[in-house]
């Protein structure tokens, strides 16, 4: 299979595209340029049929890595928070992607509505917020905490996340980890409206929004 | 033995549907996600694990590149199509990850295995008279190992041509170099195939 040697620019033209006359990808005007050339030229003729024969057999080879587990190992990774997850709130998550829009509007109407009831039994109002807030100013929620992994939108402007957070009276406690997750720790009695404001009113900005256990000390360092 | 069939014909109708999909990755739809994940895990898999040559990479960079996909849908511009843009993704993790490795073989190629190849030969006694479906084994094999001793770049052209069956501009766009680089590429891979292919081999 001799490389043809020839000065014949036409003739390199072409067969620097037999690959892709081959593969059947040539426009309309180099698939008749190819087919009058292929009729004068044997050279070209013979490498095709070679070229045909290689690509017969690089398509003949069966793919053979299972798919669901590669989907769900990639899963775990997007959901992974910085504390080690328990079993139970990986399929409470799987669940809830899973779940209808119908499911999704219950459960949040269920949500909202103890939330009301809860309020109404046993929070007092809150002060108006400063309007200037000093980190070291800032109002430590009352102990224990609660806490939520959050997960943004990757195109929502960080003003807008700031003023969610400080909407919601929540601290970024730890985070963010390479996928975009955060750990924030808020007053245990504001969770289940932080969670609900998250998940409906926000939810343009928020991708996930889940329950989570206090990270723990080595979790807080980046 | 599973045939795997070749993507080349992508109809206009998927086209569609697949910048659907995407939009909808964009605004963080994991069931979009899953259907584009679907479409695409055999074409990558099979892609990096040409590309990267030792198995225990393909999972890590197919997570990476999915992984883009999920994070930075709402970067996709339509300008090209997904399949395009999910490739380019992958391409160029996979020469990152050869790079880290230092086995990129860079672009003057690696040394030339004539040996090797004519072990493989005598090895298979392709010059007997072995029964097709054995023989076909014993070619795609050596298809395989001849691919190997590419640089990564011009055998990334030859899978994208012959398995993915794209078009050399859509190359060109997936490796973000000019098109005259990608017939260059295809020269050097199909001269140094040339010289690889060992007397005796049924192609």
């Amino acid at each position: 299979m001799k490389y043809p040697d020839t000065h014949d620019a036409a003739h390199r033209e072409a067969s620097s595209l037999l690959p892709w006359w081959v593969n059947g990808t040539l426009d309309d005007d180099e698939h008749a340029m190819m087919e009058r050339h292929l009729a004068e030229c044997p050279d070209c003729a013979r490498e095709a049929t070679q070229l045909r024969k290689m690509q017969d057999l690089i398509q003949s080879e069966p793919s053979n890595v299972p798919q669901a587990i590669a989907l769900s190992r990639l899963q775990s990774r997007i959901q992974q928070a910085p504390t080690r997850r328990p079993n139970w709130w990986q399929h409470a998550m799987l669940s809830w992607r899973g779940a209808s829009m119908w499911i999704r509007g219950a459960l949040v109407l269920q949500t909202s509505l103890i939330t009301c009831l809860l309020l109404l039994v046993l929070v007092r109002p809150h002060e108006v917020a400063p309007l200037y807030r000093t980190l070291s100013a800032a109002p430590a929620p009352a102990a224990p905490h609660a806490h939520i992994t959050v997960i943004f939108n990757g195109a929502i402007p960080e003003q807008e996340v700031r003023a969610l957070l400080l909407s919601l009276h929540a601290s970024v406690v730890a985070g963010p980890t390479p996928e975009g997750a955060y750990v924030l720790a808020l007053d245990p009695r504001q969770q289940d409206a932080a969670l609900s404001r998250l998940r409906t009113q926000a939810h343009h900005a928020v991708v996930f929004a889940e329950p989570t256990p206090a990270p723990s000390p080595e979790d807080r360092m980046p | 033995m599973v045939q795997v069939k070749n993507n080349a014909t992508l109809n206009a109708a998927s086209c569609v549907d697949e910048a659907g999909l995407l939009l909808r990755v964009a605004r963080q739809d994991w069931r979009a996600f899953e259907q584009l994940y679907r479409a695409y895990y055999p074409r990558i898999t099979r892609f990096l694990d040409k590309m990267l040559r030792h198995g225990n990479l393909v999972d890590e960079i197919l997570d990476d590149t999915m992984l883009v996909v999920w994070q930075r849908a709402n970067t996709f511009n339509g300008q090209s199509r997904v399949s395009t843009w999910i490739f380019a993704i992958a391409y160029h993790k996979a020469l990152k990850a050869l790079e880290r490795e230092g086995r990129h073989g860079g672009i003057d190629g690696a040394p030339d295995d004539v040996e090797t190849s004519q072990a493989l030969t005598d090895e298979h006694d392709l010059a007997g008279q072995p029964d097709a479906q054995l023989m076909a084994l014993q070619s795609r094999q050596m298809v395989d190992h001849l691919l190997m001793q590419l640089p990564a770049e011009q055998r990334a052209v030859i899978e994208l041509t012959y398995y993915h069956g794209c078009a050399y501009k859509e190359i060109a766009a997936i490796a973000g170099c000019p098109v005259d680089t990608v017939k260059t590429r295809m020269f050097h891979a199909r001269r140094k195939l040339r010289l690889l292919i060992p007397k005796g081999a049924p192609f």
